[in-house]
């Protein structure tokens, strides 16, 4: 670690600007508004910066930087932010569960899936941006920016067991939305 | 239905790697067998693979962001922590670092011993590349079908590779093999650190063999495939097979006996 803080700057510069890309995309896709993104990208550098000292070289620092973005994000971004009415995480995973059985047997009219092909980005990005807080968290760190699921529960504090049922039920609400659109089109 | 919704729960983690190979084992069971579950999981993959699309349509940052972000560390806007700053206090340094030692030692038995049974791709690559199990005909042909056919023509007699996609495997090539002294041909399937091989005898059109390398230590599995009954296990570090339909056993290397 350098011994000044001029140098130290520098090498935090040099290990962080590499990922300014993807944290203002992870941040984009957790607020859902690019001037929001763009406030809590600075303040995830500026708050990595402060916290330079505990980083321990030689560990993952994308990790460690999306680590201090979702610490941002929940405790004091989420709170501030006025959201619309969201219904809590473990509410719909019942109701989930409880239609997990029923909607599978409608999936068996296109068996393979192949209207996924058909279905456009801006309406994968739409229905991403739909889903709860608690549901888009895992599925942007899972499945947009790669990290397992023993990262992700280090980041959001939260058990093994706790992001695999929520990854499970964040990604059967998105076949749903995307189903229903794809019918809505006539693609299915 | 009940064994579906318990199930169900696990078809996420199982599609992502994230699961124990004895859940993963009852899940690739019931996923052979329940068209509905299949369907969900089939749902799930072209699902993530959508959302990989997602990466690659990331936005690019503002431009003025990181100079915004350098503008806030110049400033002096929360300043970092004072360097040199110890963690932990002479007196408290022998014994913590007694305590940090026992944890290491723990950690590293762990990591050794827990984890030593998972092998990488790469690992599972080598390996089959080293028995010579890896296709030597890699698929050139538009599609399964096709492929099939120009297989069929090769050997001289009809094989027809099973459709594992559903489950997640994708058909890599085909390799011709020699089980308990029958010619035929082997199809190698691959989803992520698991490979799957499939093998096709000419005397026995109707039998078809499963083996696996999903890792050392890997236990008895038994699974169904249209009317025949698969058990699968490892022998040691190497590839093992696999066999049966009721009245037929193939083992290990290449035994085969009647019941």
């Amino acid at each position: 670690m350098p011994d000044n803080d001029e140098a130290k700057q520098r090498e935090f510069e040099r290990l962080a600007e590499p990922h300014l890309k993807e944290i203002y995309n992870g941040a984009l896709r957790l607020t859902r508004n690019p001037t929001d993104a763009e406030d809590l990208s600075q303040e995830v550098f500026v708050r990595a910066y402060s916290s330079f000292h505990q980083f321990r070289p030689g560990t993952n620092f994308r990790a460690w930087l999306f680590k201090i973005l979702m610490n941002t994000y929940v405790n004091e971004y989420r709170r501030k932010v006025r959201q619309p009415a969201v219904v809590p995480w473990e509410d719909i995973s019942r109701e989930d569960e409880r239609s997990a059985i029923e909607s599978s047997q409608q999936l068996l009219d296109d068996p393979e899936a192949t209207f996924f092909s058909k279905v456009g980005d801006p309406e994968v990005s739409a229905a991403l941006n739909e889903l709860p807080p608690d549901f888009r968290e895992v599925v942007v760190l899972y499945d947009i920016h790669g990290f397992n699921y023993r990262e992700i529960g280090q980041m959001l504090r939260i058990p093994l067991g706790t992001v695999r049922s929520r990854l499970f039920r964040a990604r059967h609400l998105l076949v749903k939305r995307l189903r229903d659109y794809a019918h809505a089109r006539g693609l299915i | 239905m009940k064994c579906c919704r318990r199930i169900q729960l696990w078809i996420s983690a199982f599609l992502d790697g994230e699961i124990g190979q004895r859940r993963g084992r009852a899940v690739r069971r019931h996923l052979l067998e329940c068209p509905h579950c299949h369907a969900l999981a089939q749902h799930m993959l072209q699902l993530k693979e959508t959302l990989k699309r997602q990466v690659k349509a990331a936005e690019a940052a503002p431009l003025d962001l990181w100079h915004k972000v350098q503008q806030r560390l110049d400033q002096g806007q929360l300043r970092p922590a004072p360097l040199g700053r110890p963690l932990v206090t002479r007196r408290l340094l022998p014994a913590f670092g007694a305590v940090a030692a026992i944890l290491a030692g723990v950690l590293l038995g762990w990591g050794l011993f827990a984890r030593g049974a998972i092998l990488s791709p790469e690992a599972l690559a080598d390996e089959f590349q080293r028995q010579g199990a890896l296709p030597t005909m890699p698929i050139v042909a538009a599609d399964a079908q096709t492929f099939a056919a120009q297989i069929s023509k090769m050997v001289g007699f009809e094989v027809s590779p099973p459709d594992l996609s559903r489950c997640g495997f994708r058909l890599l090539g085909a390799n011709p093999t020699q089980v308990a002294g029958f010619r035929g041909i082997s199809f190698v399937y691959r989803s992520g650190s698991e490979v799957v091989v499939v093998s096709q005898l000419r005397s026995l059109p109707h039998l078809q063999g499963f083996s696996t390398t999903a890792g050392r230590g890997q236990q008895i599995r038994q699974a169904t495939l249209r009317d025949l009954k698969l058990v699968v296990w490892q022998e040691g570090d190497r590839m093992c097979g696999l066999a049966c339909t009721q009245n037929v056993f193939i083992g290990p290397m290449g035994r085969m006996r009647c019941h």
